[in-house]
């Protein structure tokens, strides 16, 4: 598999940098603080010694002065880490007009055109970054899903993004957690998904991810022709994740599944807010362009 | 209202309609498949979804189905007929009210109202008479049994009709509707008219009219039966009621039937002949019979008791009258006229043993007297009296023939106290002979005399047929009286092997007299000692005391002739009813009586026994108030084009099939079918 690139959005988000919302690490261009305190240049503040604090940390110029140990505490600034996150369960391989081989233009062809994007973006302008899969086939060649932000090459995310398979079922909940687990640095976490699972799941996940400092940032890719019920009559729907089929009245069914549409999108603002997560929700039938400025500028839609 | 099929022969077909519903299940699933990627979403309203489906979907398969029945229904071309009166278009001038006087009329409109249905017949005409009737003129006629006409001739003055109603009163009787179409018809002689039919029609008042419909429709006569608002029909009788031997003085049973919808309690109330009453509460089934009982007093007169039911409806045929033999009497009386000294030289003593032979209260336990006098014989209380070396044969005679005559039996043994002049004198009806004298046989049993074989095919003997024959020799005979004239040989019950008579019979009225001719002790012979005493003294009771039934028992129905034999006398008889007398009309072998009343009749002579009980009711098949069989529906069955309409069904079927698919059309569209 192919990553489907996209020139004129490459083109258009090279011209970009991330705005971080809040304390991360970086330095490029200096737009963003970072919270990291090191033995680096700028000092901050003394504060007493504390039992496991580095001995090297006290200041000895004080200590001679007053006979009290203090430790010293500097500021430095860093890079923006950013970590791209793939939704690769089944259900983005749906596209539009319910085919199922035109791939470019299903969910996971949009998904890796936008991280791919964002790849470059992020490289160009300096920025460590990583790479992160959930779900999808079991062999990342090798990779096993993630590979850790860095600022020197693109070519381990680009062979990830390429040789992931979209398959498989719910899978955010437990993957996002992980996640965490492994980022040692607040980062920018931008994850691109459908968002096809219980909110209560997911959301208690990205929760987390907020409480543990990082700027998380969701794209949901989406068909506007499902969620306005716009099908033929008469049809059998299925999914990737689930074996069956099922037959629908669309027509008569419209009413009632935009009601629960409301009440789906009403639950994701409830847990992105909980999360201070930048929400931006982009239609397989709109221009993807506009959704990945939004994400990058940080701004709500 | 009654529905028939013009295309009966097409109602296999029906069960295609069974088509659409196969066609319904096993419809084709949708072909075209579609990759969803909102499948969450889909789950999470799948629920809803289904179940508006499904009762979208039942919805539409019923209206398609009642859609295709109401089709096949009009295939087969239902019809609806319903009855109406041959009511003419034209004035009818000639008009016969003919109202139903039966016993069924008397019941009441409902629960709450007294008025009976007769009255709010009567109210009605009277009511239609105050109207303008223009030119009208009119017929009155009654029925119940008979035909009655009220008016002289046809009237056209409403005054005098409305008048003539108060004539008319209620019967006990049953109706007959039939004779009185055919008066009605023949009063209209031809010429068309109306007759006005006033009838709650229950019973048996529809019965046998097929004929007179026919001439009716035929001679242009319109039958108008009028509606009489009676609500809810109910009324309860007995239908019979039977005595039966059994604890304290025995048993009435009786049979509560009711006719109506509503089960309930009512009280009952048993009256006996004496006058006593019982009280009793059946609960009563709807459409139904109950039996119930009441035990009845130790002792208690024989005649007619009745029953009554307390039934407001229809009050008439609340009272039932029912036969009750006397009860608590000893039936055979025993006149000792020698008791004796010792209870071995009493005649008395062996009978009493030979009727009761193991104890007191098994077999017949006789009242015993000493004397005749103490009371007068009745065959109301007695069916045999025996009488034992009497010394008085004075006493009571007068009710003692009576009592023979009346069917009593009377078994006479001579003795010691036997004055034979007195006897020939007072006793000459009882007697076949008169008695010549009395004449020893032996000084000892040894020397006896015999007694010879009897007729076996005598219902006195025919016990012995089975064996004891040797009991009649070893029988053996010290003392006899002799009779002054031969007794003719059918006569001779018993002899001895002598030839003298010993046993012999006469027949006076409708009972029996029996002499023996020596005496019941042992001062006579062996005979209290013999085998054959006691088997013989034991069929002597019953064949004496067979006929001593105090009268014939009757039991007939309102409105029936009753003709009761009696014996050729020139006494006269009565019939008594309610305590009244009146002359009994004569026929060539008795006499009759033409029952208008339900009640307790007696038939006596003038100062003599009771001759006849009759017990007469109502008829109880007239007490049924549901209507059967209305009569326009007899009508109808006979002249279905004059007294019915019909409406044929398919269009109003097409009509509805129509609306029924255009409203599943409406709820089907645009949509397609899908599970």
């Amino acid at each position: 598999m192919s990553i489907p690139w996209d020139p004129v959005i490459n083109d258009r988000l090279t011209r970009l940098h991330f705005l971080a919302r809040q304390l991360v690490w970086g330095m490029n261009s200096g737009n963003h603080r970072s919270n990291r305190v090191t033995q680096s240049i700028e000092f901050v503040e003394h504060r007493n010694y504390q039992p496991g604090d580095p001995i090297s940390a006290i200041d000895w110029k004080v200590f001679a002065r007053t006979d009290r140990l203090m430790i010293r505490r500097q500021q430095a600034d860093t890079d923006a880490q950013v970590v791209l996150v793939l939704d690769a369960t089944g259900d983005m391989q749906s596209g539009m007009d319910g085919e199922a081989d035109q791939w470019e233009d299903s969910k996971f062809g949009k998904a890796l055109t936008s991280l791919a994007a964002l790849t470059m973006m992020s490289h160009k302008r300096g920025d460590p970054v990583g790479a992160w899969v959930c779900g999808g086939s079991a062999n990342h060649a090798g990779l096993n899903g993630f590979v850790p932000p860095s600022g020197r090459s693109m070519h381990p995310i680009f062979h990830l993004l390429a040789s992931v398979k979209p398959s498989g079922g719910t899978a955010l909940a437990n993957s996002l957690t992980q996640l965490n687990m492994q980022l040692r640095r607040k980062s920018i976490v931008i994850i691109v998904s459908d968002w096809m699972e219980d909110p209560t799941a997911w959301g208690g996940a990205l929760e987390l991810m907020a409480a543990s400092g990082h700027d998380i940032r969701c794209l949901q890719l989406y068909s506007r022709q499902e969620w306005e019920m716009d099908l033929p009559e008469s049809i059998k729907v299925f999914g990737f994740e689930q074996q069956s089929e099922q037959p629908i009245q669309p027509s008569a069914m419209k009413d009632i599944f935009a009601e629960e549409v409301a009440r789906y999108i009403s639950e994701v603002e409830t847990w992105s807010a909980r999360a201070n997560a930048i929400w931006v929700q982009s239609a397989l039938e709109d221009d993807l362009l506009g959704s990945l400025i939004q994400l990058v500028r940080g701004r709500m839609r | 209202m009654n529905l028939h099929w013009l295309n009966s022969g097409i109602w296999w077909l029906l069960p295609l309609v069974g088509l659409p519903i196969l066609a319904h299940l096993i419809r084709r699933p949708p072909s075209q498949r579609w990759a969803f990627g909102s499948m969450y979403l889909l789950s999470r309203v799948q629920h809803k979804v289904t179940k508006r489906n499904r009762l979208h979907d039942w919805l539409l398969l019923l209206l398609r189905i009642a859609l295709l029945c109401m089709l096949g229904l009009a295939i087969l071309r239902p019809e609806i007929r319903w009855t109406v009166p041959n009511e003419q278009q034209e004035y009818a001038r000639n008009v016969v009210l003919l109202v139903d006087t039966s016993l069924s009329m008397g019941q009441t409109l409902t629960e709450q109202t007294e008025q009976t249905a007769l009255e709010w017949a009567k109210r009605d005409i009277q009511g239609i008479l105050k109207e303008d009737i223009g030119e009208r003129q009119f017929q009155l006629l009654t029925f119940d049994a008979s035909v009655d006409v009220v008016l002289d001739d046809w009237n056209s003055d409403a005054t005098v009709v409305s008048a003539s109603l108060s004539s008319i009163q209620q019967s006990e009787k049953s109706g007959r509707l039939a004779p009185g179409l055919q008066k009605a018809r023949q009063l209209l002689d031809g010429q068309g008219g109306e007759i006005w039919l006033y009838s709650d029609q229950s019973g048996h008042v529809a019965d046998g009219i097929e004929d007179e419909i026919a001439l009716l429709v035929q001679q242009n006569v319109a039958l108008i039966p009028k509606d009489i608002p009676i609500e809810s029909p109910s009324n309860m009788v007995i239908t019979s009621a039977q005595y039966s031997t059994g604890l304290e003085g025995g048993t009435l049973r009786f049979v509560l039937q009711h006719y109506g919808t509503q089960s309930q309690e009512v009280r009952c109330m048993v009256t006996l002949p004496d006058g006593s009453s019982i009280n009793t509460f059946v609960q009563t089934l709807p459409n139904g019979e109950v039996e119930s009982f009441v035990t009845l007093p130790r002792v208690t007169d024989g005649g007619i008791g009745q029953i009554e039911v307390m039934d407001e409806r229809l009050t008439l045929d609340n009272l039932y009258h029912f036969h009750l033999p006397k009860i608590g009497a000893s039936r055979v009386l025993l006149v000792d006229g020698d008791p004796g000294s010792a209870a071995i030289d009493s005649e008395v003593y062996y009978l009493e043993r030979a009727l009761t032979p193991s104890s007191v209260g098994a077999g017949i336990v006789p009242e015993i007297l000493s004397d005749l006098s103490a009371q007068e014989p009745s065959v109301e209380t007695h069916a045999v009296i025996f009488l034992a070396n009497v010394p008085n044969p004075a006493s009571n005679i007068g009710a003692l023939t009576e009592f023979v005559r009346s069917g009593g039996g009377v078994f006479i043994a001579l003795g010691g106290n036997t004055d034979i002049e007195r006897v020939n004198q007072l006793w000459k009806h009882l007697l076949p002979s008169a008695i010549k004298d009395r004449k020893t046989l032996a000084s000892d049993l040894a020397l006896g005399i015999p007694t010879a074989l009897p007729d076996l095919t005598h219902p006195l003997f025919q016990p012995f047929a089975r064996g004891g024959l040797n009991g009649f020799p070893n029988t053996k005979w010290l003392e006899i009286f002799r009779l002054e004239d031969t007794v003719p040989e059918e006569n001779v019950l018993l002899a001895l092997e002598n030839g003298l008579p010993l046993l012999v019979e006469q027949k006076v009225g409708k009972g029996r007299v029996c002499i023996l001719l020596s005496m019941i002790d042992m001062a006579g012979g062996n005979f209290p000692l013999q085998s054959i005493y006691m088997p013989l003294m034991q069929k002597m009771t019953t064949y004496l005391g067979g006929s001593a039934s105090g009268g014939m028992r009757l039991s007939h129905i309102v409105g029936e002739t009753v003709n009761v034999m009696t014996p050729q006398t020139d006494e006269s008889m009565l019939w008594t009813y309610s305590g009244v007398s009146s002359s009994a009309q004569r026929t060539a072998n008795g006499v009759r009586l033409d029952t208008e009343l339900s009640g307790a009749h007696t038939l006596i002579i003038d100062g003599g026994p009771v001759l006849a009980w009759l017990a007469v009711n109502t008829d109880r098949t007239e007490s049924d108030v549901i209507v059967p069989s209305p009569i326009l529906d007899v009508a109808a069955e006979i002249a279905p084009e004059a007294f019915s309409r019909r409406e044929e069904g398919a269009p109003w079927l097409v009509l509805l099939a129509l609306f029924l698919g255009l409203i599943q059309a409406l709820l089907s569209f645009p949509k397609q079918e899908t599970v």
